[in-house]
C-alpha cells in the first residue's frame, strides 16, 4: 500500500511540510532492489589526443549493476581547442527565468564573449522534468569587485560568483567552471545521460565519468557527479564519514556547500589543497589518505618529520570512510588522479593500453577491458596516488612511496 | 513486482540467449560474442548455465566473458568443469559447491564468496576480498591479490578452505580468520609479499608466508609461529597443487616460510567479556 504523504497536514518539529513517500508491503516504484555502489570510469590520452564520448560511454555502462539510475554524468576536458584560455560556465536552468536570473547577475561582472545552448534531446526515457542547459564562455574582466575586494585573483573571483549563483540565484545552478572542460549530467542511467547529452557528438582528451547509486542523499540533476569548481572535476564512490568535520574546514575557507552530497567537500578540499595552498597532488593525497601514525612511526626521519606535520596541520581534510575517487583538471596540464581510502574500502584498477598511450582507471576491470582488452592492469596502493597527465605519461603508478619525487 | 517493474536483464528460460550456446554431447560451449544484448548480463548468462548443467553437461567452456557477477554461484555438480575467458566479474562462484572454474585471465573483486567447495583457478589476478567467508574448497591465484583476502574464512571438522597466491597479498590478509589455511608465495615479487594487518583478529586457521613478516606488519590478535612438521607438509602439498595447477616448477623450501596464527582461541574475549569465563 502506497501513502502520499499530505503536505498540508503534516509538518516536521522545524514546521517544514513532510513530502515523504510510505510504502509498506509493496516496494517502492523503480527500486530494483540489486546490490549495487556507484561506479567509476576515466580514460585519458597521454599523448592529448580526442578521445570520442562513446569510448567513456561503454566503459560506464558495462557496469550496469553499480547503478541504480539515479544520477550518472561524464566530464570532458580539452573539450573546446579554440577556446581553451576562456572560462567555461554550464548552467542547468529549471526554465527561462532562471537563464534571465543569471545571465542578470554575471551583467558586468564577467565578460561573456559567446554562450550558447547545450544539446540535449527533447525526448528520453528519462522521467521528465529535464533542465535547460547552457553554456557561458567568459573572461574575467581585469578591474572586478566582490563584495567590496578588489584585489580577489581572477580564480578566486569566479568561485565567488559560481558559489553564490548556486547558494542565491534561483532556478538556476552552475555545474562546472573550468577552462578546457564541461560536464554532463543528470538523474538517470549511465546509458540515458549518455544519449540525453549525445556524447558521440564530442570528443576530448580525457573523460571522467560516474554512475551513482544514491544512498543517503537525495538524487537530483545538480547532485550528479561528477561535481566541479572551476577546472577541478571530482567522480566519487563510497561515502565521506567525515563528513562535518571536512565541511567546516572549507567552509572557514569560505567555500558554501550547495549540493546536498558529501562529495562536494572532495571538490573543495582538492580547490584548497593544490590551487590555494600550493600542495603537490600526491601530498594533497596524503592529506585525505594518510598513513597511521603508528605507520609513520617507521618512516624515515625526514618523511616522518613531513607525515606528522601534514597530519597536525590538515587535520580537518582527513577524509575518513570507504571512498574511492577519480579527479580530473585541465591546469596546468590535463591530469588524472586516482585515490581510494587508506584500507581500500572501494575498488580502484588502473590500466595502460599495449601502446601505451591511453590510460584507464575504473571500479572494475571490466570497464577497461571493453574497450581496450590486451591493456595491462594493476590496483595502485591504498591511499596512494594514481596519476596521469597529457603529454608527460604515467607520473605515478600509485605503488611508490608516499613522497616520492617530493623535495621537503 | 509487476513485469514493467522487473530488474533489467532478468529473463526467463523461454527468451534468454540460448542462441550464444552450443552442446556437443557433455560439452557446452557459449560464446558470449555472439549474444543479442551486448554485454549479456549475468542473469542470463546464468540461466544458460544452469540449461546445460540440467541436460547434464560436465564441461562448460565460457569466451568473451565481460564483467557478468555471480558466474555459476551455487553451483553443486561436483563433476562439472568450467573454464572462463575473459574478465569475470565480481563474486565468481560464489557459494560454489563442487564444480572446477578456471579463468583464463583476471578476476574482479570476491572470487569465491562463502564458497563451500569444490576449485577455483586463476591464470591472472584476483583482486580485493578473494576467498571471503569460504568454508570449505580452494583457491589458486597465480598471480597477485588485493586487500582483505580471505577473510573471514572458517572450518569445521574435515571441511577446511585452502587458499594459494601465486604473487603477493596486500593488507588485512586473513582478518577474522577462523580457520582455513592461506598460503602466499611471493614468486617474481616487486612488492612486500604481503601488507600490514595481517591476520587482524584472527582466533583459527593459519597464514603461511614465504619470507619474513615483520612484527609491525601483524594484525592484533596474530603472532609469529615456527612451522610444526605438519605444517611443512601441508606447505608441501599446496605447493604441488599449485606446481600441477599451472604447470610450473616452483623452486620453494618450506623452511622459507613463517607461519602466522592466533595468539589465543578467543583474541578478544575480555574487551565483551569481562569475567572471562
Amino acid at each position: 500500500m502506497k501513502v502520499e504523504g499530505d503536505a498540508g497536514e503534516r509538518r516536521d518539529r522545524r514546521g517544514l511540510p513532510v513530502r515523504s513517500e510510505s510504502f509498506t508491503a509493496s516496494r517502492p516504484p523503480r527500486w530494483d532492489g540489486q546490490p549495487g555502489g556507484c561506479g567509476i570510469a576515466s580514460c585519458i590520452s597521454l599523448h592529448g589526443k580526442p578521445v570520442p564520448g562513446d569510448r567513456i560511454a561503454r566503459m560506464l555502462t558495462i557496469m550496469g549493476e553499480r547503478e541504480n539510475g539515479l544520477g550518472a554524468g561524464y566530464a570532458c576536458y580539452g573539450l573546446f581547442p579554440h577556446r581553451k584560455d576562456q572560462y567555461c560556465l554550464q548552467f542547468f536552468f529549471d526554465d527561462e527565468e532562471g537563464k534571465h536570473r543569471v545571465e542578470d547577475f554575471l551583467g558586468d561582472r564577467l565578460d561573456v564573449v559567446h554562450d550558447e545552448k547545450v544539446f540535449t534531446r527533447s525526448r528520453s526515457t528519462i522521467s521528465p522534468p529535464y533542465p535547460l542547459v547552457w553554456r557561458y564562455f567568459a573572461d574575467v574582466p581585469r578591474t572586478r569587485e566582490w563584495n567590496g575586494r578588489q584585489d580577489l585573483g581572477e580564480e578566486d573571483y569566479l568561485v565567488e560568483l559560481v558559489q553564490h549563483i548556486n547558494e542565491r540565484v534561483e532556478k538556476a545552478f552552475c555545474i562546472s567552471s573550468g577552462k578546457d572542460m564541461a560536464v554532463f549530467k543528470g538523474n538517470g542511467y549511465s546509458y540515458e545521460i549518455a544519449d540525453f547529452y549525445d556524447l558521440e557528438r564530442y570528443s576530448g582528451t580525457m573523460w571522467l565519468s560516474h554512475s551513482r547509486f544514491p544512498t543517503n542523499s537525495p538524487a537530483w540533476w545538480a547532485g550528479a557527479h561528477p561535481l566541479s569548481l572551476l577546472d577541478w572535476g571530482v567522480c566519487h564512490n563510497g561515502e565521506i564519514t567525515s563528513y562535518g568535520v571536512n565541511r567546516k574546514l572549507v567552509e572557514m575557507n569560505g567555500y558554501r556547500c550547495t549540493v546536498l552530497t558529501d562529495t562536494e567537500v572532495v571538490v573543495y578540499l582538492w580547490d584548497l589543497l593544490v590551487r590555494r595552498n600550493r600542495l603537490p597532488v600526491e601530498v594533497a593525497a596524503f592529506v585525505m589518505a594518510p598513513w597511521t601514525f603508528q605507520d609513520i612511526a617507521l618512516m624515515p626521519p625526514e618523511q616522518r618529520r613531513l607525515a606528522e606535520w601534514l597530519r597536525i596541520t590538515y587535520r580537518e581534510a582527513f577524509l575518513n570512510g570507504p571512498f574511492s575517487i577519480i579527479v580530473g583538471r585541465s591546469r596546468p596540464e590535463t591530469s588524472l588522479i586516482a585515490l581510494a581510502d587508506r584500507k581500500k574500502l572501494r575498488p580502484m584498477i588502473v590500466g595502460l593500453s599495449p601502446e601505451e598511450d591511453m590510460a584507464y582507471c575504473a571500479s572494475e576491470e571490466s570497464s577497461i577491458r571493453i574497450v581496450e582488452p590486451e591493456a595491462s592492469t594493476w590496483a595502485p596502493e591504498a591511499g596512494n596516488p594514481f596519476v596521469a597527465t597529457v603529454g608527460k605519461g604515467i607520473v605515478r603508478r600509485g605503488t611508490e612511496n608516499p613522497f616520492q619525487g617530493v623535495r621537503t | 513486482m509487476g513485469p514493467d517493474q522487473r530488474p533489467k536483464g532478468q529473463g526467463t528460460e523461454e527468451v534468454c540467449g540460448k542462441e550464444c550456446m552450443t552442446i556437443q554431447g557433455d560439452r557446452a560451449v557459449v560464446d558470449l560474442g555472439l549474444s543479442k544484448v551486448q554485454p549479456m548480463h549475468f542473469t542470463t548468462l546464468n540461466c544458460i548455465m544452469r540449461m546445460a548443467m540440467r541436460q547434464g553437461c560436465k564441461r562448460i567452456e565460457l569466451k568473451g566473458v565481460m564483467g557478468q557477477r555471480y558466474i555459476a554461484s551455487t553451483a553443486s555438480d561436483e563433476g562439472l568443469y568450467i573454464t572462463i575467458r575473459g574478465t569475470p566479474g565480481n563474486d565468481l562462484g560464489a557459494f560454489l559447491n563442487g564444480p572446477t572454474i578456471e579463468v583464463f585471465g583476471n578476476a574482479q573483486d570476491m572470487t569465491g564468496n562463502t564458497m563451500n567447495s569444490g576449485r577455483i583457478i586463476i591464470h591472472g589476478n584476483a583482486w580485493d576480498v578473494t576467498g571471503l567467508a569460504a568454508r570449505g574448497g580452494r583457491i589458486l591465484v597465480r598471480g597477485d591479490t588485493g586487500y582483505r583476502v580471505g577473510i573471514h574464512m572458517k572450518e569445521f571438522g574435515d571441511t577446511r578452505p585452502t587458499l594459494v597466491v601465486g604473487g603477493t597479498a596486500k593488507d588485512y590478509l586473513g582478518e577474522y580468520m577462523a580457520g582455513g589455511t592461506i598460503l602466499v608465495l611471493g614468486l617474481d615479487r616487486t612488492a612486500p609479499v604481503v601488507g600490514r594487518s595481517v591476520g587482524a583478529g584472527m582466533h583459527g586457521g593459519r597464514i603461511f608466508v614465504r619470507g619474513t613478516v615483520a612484527p609491525q606488519q601483524l594484525g592484533p590478535a596474530a603472532s609469529l609461529f615456527p612451522l610444526t612438521e605438519g605444517d611443512r607438509e601441508e606447505v608441501r602439498e599446496l605447493m604441488d597443487d599449485f606446481q600441477r595447477s599451472f604447470s610450473l616448477e616452483v623452486d620453494v623450501d618450506p623452511s622459507q616460510f613463517v607461519k602466522v596464527a592466533p595468539s589465543s582461541s578467543r583474541p578478544f574475549s575480555g574487551y565483551y567479556d569481562k569475567t572471562n569465563i
